[in-house]
C-alpha cells in the first residue's frame, strides 16, 4: 500500500499538529532543536503506526493538564475553503500552511472542546485495547446524549484525522460497510466472484489480486444497477458500487484496481452515473478526490476513471428510438444552481466533455436516470459501450 | 515524577497554574509500553468539562410558554450610561460597545494578513479556424461547414452584416455572413466565463445580447464592438433564460426559470419595464414580434403565451402543445406565431384570435428552433436528431430534408437577403460547427 512508502518520506518531518499552542519558552527551544521543515506544498502522511497515535493523543492530554496556557486544541480546517485542485496531479488537494487553525478553547466552545476529549479518549482507548477497529456508529453509541448527532462524531473523527494527517482507519476507526463489488478479484483473501457480488468491509482491505482476464473496473452510482450487473459469469470486468457519494473504503478499492497490473496492461475505470449534477459529482469524487477528505486523496484519486454514461448523447438515442422515454425527469431548481455552481468549479477544467454535458443537462433542462438505457438491458448496453471505448 | 504534575490539578487549575513549572512536550512523551487511561490523566477535569457541557436547547414554544406563565429570566432594569461612549449598558459590566471596539483594534493591529487570490477560471483554449470543409455542390445548395468553437454551439443570431454564435466555451463571435468564406470578424472573449445559451440581436442590427449560464446577461454594441450594459442580479439566480430584443434594441424580454417574463429596459439596465406572471413553468423561449408590440414565450409545460407590451396584459394563452414548448417565432409580417418542442410537430397559431390554423408534423425528434424566412413563405426547423426540414407554409408540407449530422441542431437561421447574398440558411449545435447551405451560384 502507499501508507509504507509514505511513511519512509516523511518520518522524519513535522510533529503533530493537533496540540495546544506552546508557551513562548517551548516555540524557541523546539525551534532551535530541528529546524524547520523546509515548506512543502502538501502535508499528507506521517508516521501511520498504533503507537505513534497513542502517543500523540497522550502528548495533547498530558499538555492539557500540565501547561499554564488556556485550554485550547487547534484544528487542520478541513472544508472547501482550505483545499484547491491541484491540476498538476489532477487531484483536490490541501495544500500545507494556508488558512489559520480552527480553534476550539474551553470555555468558549464548551460542548466542541468536550467531544474532541471524549473522542480522544475513545480512540485512544480502542487503540491500546487492540482490538478490531470500531465503526463511527459504535463512538457515537458511546456517549449519545454529549454527542446528538452522528454527524458530528463522523466529522470530528475526520478533523482528527487531518489534523494527525493519518487516513481515518489509522485511529482504528472505520465506517459501516457501504460499497460492494463483483468480479474475478480478492481482497484482502476473500473471492467477490459469486452472484450478487460481496460488500467491500472497511478496515480490511489489504493486498488485491486481480484475475488474469480482467480488463476493466466499471463503478456504478446505484446499487439497483449494480445488482442486475452482478451475475452470470464474465470474467472479464469488475462491477464496483459505493451507493451514491462513495466511501473511502470504495475509493480506496478502486484505485487499487486502477494501479493492479503492471506495465501495459492497466485496467480502464469507467463510471455509470445518472446524467445528473449529483451523478457528475460522484464521478468528480471518484476521480479528483472530495474536498472533505482532501488530506487523502493522493491516495484515492482515480485518475483515469472516464464517464461511460449516460451522457446526452443516449438520451439523442433514446428520443430517437421514439416512443416514451423512461426514466427522464426535468431539472429542478436545485437541480439547476448545484449545476451551475459545478461549472465554476476549477476541476473543470481538467474535463471540458463533463463541462459541456452538464451545459447540455442545463440547456435540455433535463436529467436521466441510469434506468433510462435499460429498454435494452443495461448488461447488454453497459458490455457494448465498454467494447466500443476499449476497441476505439 | 509525571504523577504528581498530573494530581496537582485536580480541582482548581487556576491558583495551581502558577505552581506549575511548564514542561516541553517533548519531556513527557510517555514510552510506548506504557499506557495511561485517559480520564486518569486528566483526573476531575475530564468529568468538569463534560458536565460544563450545555445542555440541549429549549425549544421556542417551551420557552414561551414559560415566558408567558412568569417564569422566563427577568428583565434588566439596573442600566446605567456608559461613561466613554455614552450608551446604555448594565450597571457593574463593562460597556459591550466599548469591548467590541478595543477587541476590534486588536483584530486589525494583528492583522490576519490572509490573502484570498480570486479563483477566476481561464477557458479560452486555442484552436485553428478551419477552412470549409465540404464543400460540396448540390443542385439546389452549397453546403460549407466550418469549425466555430470548441464547445457545443447553443444559439444563433443574425443582423443583415454578421451572424452572431455562442456556445459552451466562454466567447461570443461575430462572423462575416455577407462574404462567401464568412471570416471570423470580432471574438468578444471571455464575455461568459461559465458558457453562454442563448445570444439575441435587435432588427436594426446596432445592439445584441448575451445569456451565460452563470446567470449574467451583456448587451454588447455591435458598431463598435464593446460592452454597452450589464444585467445582473446576484440575488435572483436563474432570473434570465431565454432572451429576445425588441426591433430598436431599446426593450429586453427574458423568460426566468420558474415562468416569469421580465421585459427590462435597456438603455437603462436594471429598470424592469413590465413583468408578467405565468403558470411558473419553466419559460424556455421567447420572442419580441417584428412591430415590437407582443411578446410570445414558449414554456415547459406546454403553454404559449402573448403578451402586449404596450399594455402589459396577456393578449392569448394559446392551446397547450402538452410536451415542452423549445421554440416560438413571430412570422415576418407578423399575423402567424409558430411553436414548437418536444411534441415533434410545429403548430401555427393566428396571432389575433389566438386559434391553432395548422400543424407541420414530420420531424421524428424533439425541435429546438425554428425560423421563417424574410418573405414567410418557408418555416426552417431543426431538431435534436441533426435533421433540418424546409416548410412551405402555403402548402403546409415539408419541402426539404437536410441531415448531414446525425448530433442535434440547436440553432437555425435564415441567412437576411441582401445585396449579393443569395437565399440561404445556418446550421448550429452538437457538432461544434456552423453549416452555411446557400443556393448554388453559377452552377
Amino acid at each position: 500500500m502507499a501508507s509504507s512508502s509514505d511513511r519512509e518520506e516523511y518520518t522524519a518531518r513535522a510533529s503533530p499538529s493537533l496540540k495546544r499552542p506552546r508557551s513562548p519558552s517551548d516555540a524557541e527551544t523546539t525551534t532551535s532543536a530541528a529546524p524547520r521543515p523546509l515548506p512543502t506544498l502538501y502535508n499528507d502522511s506521517q508516521a501511520r503506526t498504533r503507537v505513534s497515535i497513542i502517543q500523540q493523543i497522550e502528548a495533547i492530554f498530558i499538555s492539557l493538564s500540565v501547561s499554564t496556557a488556556p485550554l485550547q486544541l487547534s484544528l487542520t480546517p478541513r472544508r472547501h475553503t482550505s483545499s484547491t485542485f491541484d491540476p498538476s496531479t489532477s487531484t483536490i488537494r490541501r495544500p500545507l500552511s494556508t488558512a489559520a487553525p480552527a480553534v476550539v478553547s474551553f470555555p468558549r466552545n464548551t460542548w466542541r472542546f468536550a467531544c474532541i476529549l471524549k473522542i480522544l479518549d475513545l480512540l485512544h482507548e480502542s487503540l491500546v485495547s487492540g482490538r478490531r477497529p470500531t465503526t463511527k456508529r459504535d463512538l457515537f453509541y458511546k456517549h449519545p446524549t454529549l454527542f446528538r448527532t452522528q454527524r458530528v462524531v463522523d466529522g470530528l473523527i475526520d478533523d482528527i484525522a487531518a489534523t494527525f494527517s493519518v487516513p481515518r482507519d489509522a485511529l482504528g476507526v472505520v465506517a459501516s460497510a457501504k460499497g460492494m463489488a463483483y468480479g474475478d478479484v480478492v481482497i484482502g483473501g476473500r473471492c467477490f466472484l459469486a452472484d450478487g457480488g460481496g460488500v467491500l468491509v472497511p478496515g480490511e482491505v489489504g493486498d488485491v489480486v486481480v484475475g488474469e482476464e480482467v480488463e476493466w473496473v466499471l463503478v456504478v452510482e446505484k446499487e439497483a444497477v449494480f445488482r442486475s450487473l452482478a451475475c452470470g459469469g464474465g470474467r472479464k470486468g469488475v462491477v464496483v458500487t459505493g451507493k451514491g457519494y462513495p466511501d473511502v473504503t470504495t475509493r480506496e478499492v478502486v484505485r487499487l484496481f486502477a494501479e493492479a497490473g503492471k506495465g501495459a496492461r492497466r485496467l480502464d475505470v469507467f463510471a455509470l452515473v445518472d446524467m445528473d449534477p449529483y451523478g457528475v459529482e460522484i464521478l468528480a469524487t471518484y476521480r479528483f478526490g472530495s474536498v472533505a477528505m482532501a488530506w487523502e486523496n493522493h491516495r484515492l484519486a482515480v485518475e483515469r476513471a472516464e464517464w461511460l454514461g449516460v451522457k446526452s448523447g443516449d438520451l439523442v438515442e433514446a428520443v430517437a428510438r421514439g416512443g416514451q422515454v423512461e426514466g427522464v425527469a426535468r431539472l429542478t431548481a436545485r437541480d439547476r444552481k448545484k449545476a451551475v455552481g459545478m461549472l465554476g468549479k476549477t476541476w473543470m477544467q481538467a474535463v471540458p466533455e463533463w463541462r459541456s454535458e452538464l451545459q447540455k443537462m442545463l440547456f435540455l433542462n433535463i436529467k436521466a436516470e441510469i434506468e433510462m438505457v435499460s429498454g435494452v438491458g443495461v448488461k447488454e448496453w453497459v458490455e457494448g459501450k465498454i467494447t466500443a471505448r476499449m476497441g476505439g | 515524577m509525571a504523577s504528581t504534575m498530573l494530581v496537582s490539578r485536580v480541582s482548581l487549575f487556576t491558583s495551581i497554574r502558577a505552581l506549575v513549572h511548564p514542561l516541553s512536550l517533548s519531556a513527557l512523551v510517555i514510552p510506548a509500553a506504557i499506557h495511561l487511561n485517559i480520564p486518569s490523566l486528566l483526573p476531575g477535569i475530564f468529568e468538569s468539562i463534560l458536565r460544563a457541557v450545555p445542555k440541549k436547547k429549549q425549544s421556542h414554544a417551551r420557552r414561551r410558554m414559560r415566558q408567558l406563565a412568569g417564569k422566563a429570566l427577568k428583565d434588566v432594569h439596573a442600566l446605567n450610561k456608559c461613561p466613554v461612549c455614552g450608551r446604555i449598558k448594565r450597571q457593574h459590566v463593562l460597556c459591550e460597545h466599548c469591548v467590541a471596539a478595543i477587541k476590534n483594534t486588536w483584530r486589525r493591529e494583528q492583522g490576519t494578513g490572509v490573502e484570498t487570490i480570486p479563483d477566476r477560471l481561464c477557458l479560452g483554449r486555442r484552436f485553428v479556424e478551419a477552412g470549409p470543409i465540404h464543400p460540396t455542390a448540390g443542385s439546389l445548395l452549397t453546403i460549407s461547414s466550418y469549425e466555430a468553437h470548441p464547445s457545443d454551439i447553443f444559439t444563433l443570431a443574425v443582423t443583415s452584416k454578421y451572424l452572431i454564435s455562442a456556445s459552451g466555451d466562454s466567447n461570443v463571435k461575430l462572423w462575416d455572413i455577407a462574404s462567401p468564406d464568412h471570416p471570423l470578424v470580432h471574438s468578444f472573449t471571455n464575455a461568459h466565463p461559465l458558457g453562454v445559451h442563448h445570444v439575441a440581436t435587435s432588427k436594426d442590427g446596432k445592439v445584441a445580447a448575451s445569456a451565460g449560464f452563470g446567470g449574467e446577461t451583456l448587451l454588447w454594441d455591435l458598431q463598435e464592438f464593446k460592452q454597452i450594459g450589464n444585467l445582473r442580479d446576484e440575488k435572483l439566480s436563474g432570473e434570465v433564460w431565454a432572451i429576445s430584443l425588441s426591433p430598436n434594441g431599446n426593450l429586453l424580454a427574458a423568460t426566468t426559470y420558474d415562468g416569469r417574463i421580465n421585459i427590462w429596459n435597456t438603455s437603462d439596465m436594471g429598470t424592469k419595464l413590465r413583468h408578467y406572471e405565468t403558470k411558473g413553468s419553466f419559460g424556455m423561449c421567447i420572442e419580441i414580434s417584428a412591430d415590437g408590440k407582443l411578446v410570445a414565450s414558449g414554456h415547459e409545460n406546454g403553454g404559449v403565451y402573448i403578451f402586449n407590451i404596450e399594455t402589459g396584459r396577456i393578449f392569448h394563452s394559446l392551446p397547450s402543445l402538452l410536451k415542452p414548448v423549445r421554440c416560438v417565432a413571430f412570422s415576418p409580417a407578423g399575423s402567424l406565431l409558430a411553436a414548437s418542442g418536444d411534441s415533434s410537430i410545429i403548430a401555427l397559431y393566428d396571432v389575433v384570435s389566438g386559434e391553432q390554423v395548422a400543424n407541420l408534423a414530420g420531424h421524428s425528434s424533439w425541435i429546438f428552433s425554428i425560423a421563417w424566412s424574410s418573405t414567410g413563405e418557408y418555416i426552417l426547423s431543426g431538431a435534436f436528431d441533426g435533421k433540418a426540414k424546409v416548410w412551405s407554409t402555403e402548402t403546409k408540407a415539408c419541402v426539404a430534408t437536410h441531415s448531414e449530422t446525425d448530433k442535434s441542431l440547436y440553432a437555425v437561421k435564415w441567412i437576411p437577403k441582401g445585396p449579393g447574398i443569395g437565399e440561404g440558411f445556418l446550421t448550429a449545435g452538437a457538432n461544434r460547427r456552423i453549416g452555411f447551405y446557400r443556393e448554388a451560384t453559377g452552377g
